[in-house]
């Protein structure tokens, strides 16, 4: 798989658009142990439906979440601290509280450090530059 | 207090660069073709950057899988108090879009 955006989530925002709301929902990131479980971006649809041993850490709520120019972005992001197996995926979901009401949103298995092998330290993930998404 | 463990290869001569090492009991859920090497893993396979010193601190977890797979070519150096940063850098990677295809509509001249 390529970096991509999850099936459901592309249903959502061609549907009635407001279940995802790039500018007011509070979106996060989890880093995911492939070797335990794989996002499937054609049928995976809530958070839920990864792992739970799969989930190396949780960012905490993405910072200054916008939409502009056809893109979705937010500030950089440092998670602390991160520790357990090597992780070969990033997927950035909606954090509703539930695991089986947050979207999952995109799914990023390129990146510059990926796969990436925790030491302990922090690990802070820099956005691409048009964003997160785009249309 | 996070605490790692400093490995380094006993080849000194693997600087600067990244050195797989397969988990030989622990079959991934579905085959990866790995977008770093561009090889298919089919059992879960760390890459560790190794640094100017050929060594890379891991955690706890990381080095008891590593450990496990008898840690080839790797010695232990010893536990790293709060172990430095990291950045994990999505510029130039591609972005997920959704691609629109516009439709094109041609006006024609109907003399009016």
């Amino acid at each position: 798989m390529t970096n991509a955006l999850f099936t459901e989530a592309l249903n959502t925002f061609l549907g009635d658009g407001t279940r995802i709301v790039g500018a007011s929902d509070n979106f996060r990131i989890i880093f995911v142990d492939e070797g335990v479980d794989t996002p499937v971006a054609a049928t995976d649809d809530f958070l839920d439906d990864i792992a739970t041993g799969a989930r190396i850490a949780e960012s905490a709520n993405l910072g200054t979440p916008a939409v502009s120019g056809g893109a979705f972005d937010t500030d950089d992001v440092t998670v602390s601290a991160v520790t357990g197996a090597q992780f070969e995926s990033i997927v950035l979901f909606k954090e509703t509280g539930s695991d089986a009401t947050s979207d999952l949103v995109a799914y990023y298995d390129t990146a510059t450090g990926l796969p990436f092998t925790p030491s302990g330290g922090d690990v802070t993930v820099v956005v691409n530059g048009p964003g997160w998404y785009s249309l | 207090m996070s605490v790692g463990i400093k490995i380094y290869h006993e080849d000194p001569k693997l600087r600067n660069c990244v050195v797989t090492v397969e988990i030989p009991y622990q079959l991934m859920p579905y085959p990866r073709l790995c977008p770093t090497c561009n090889i298919t893993h089919h059992r879960k396979t760390y890459h560790l950057r190794l640094d100017d010193s050929a060594g890379t601190v891991v955690s706890e977890a990381s080095f008891k899988q590593l450990k496990d797979a008898g840690l080839p070519g790797f010695l232990v150096e010893g536990k790293v108090v709060d172990p430095p940063a990291a950045t994990l850098d999505m510029n130039g990677s591609e972005i997920p879009r959704i691609i629109v295809q516009r439709p094109t509509i041609t006006l024609r001249d109907i003399g009016v």
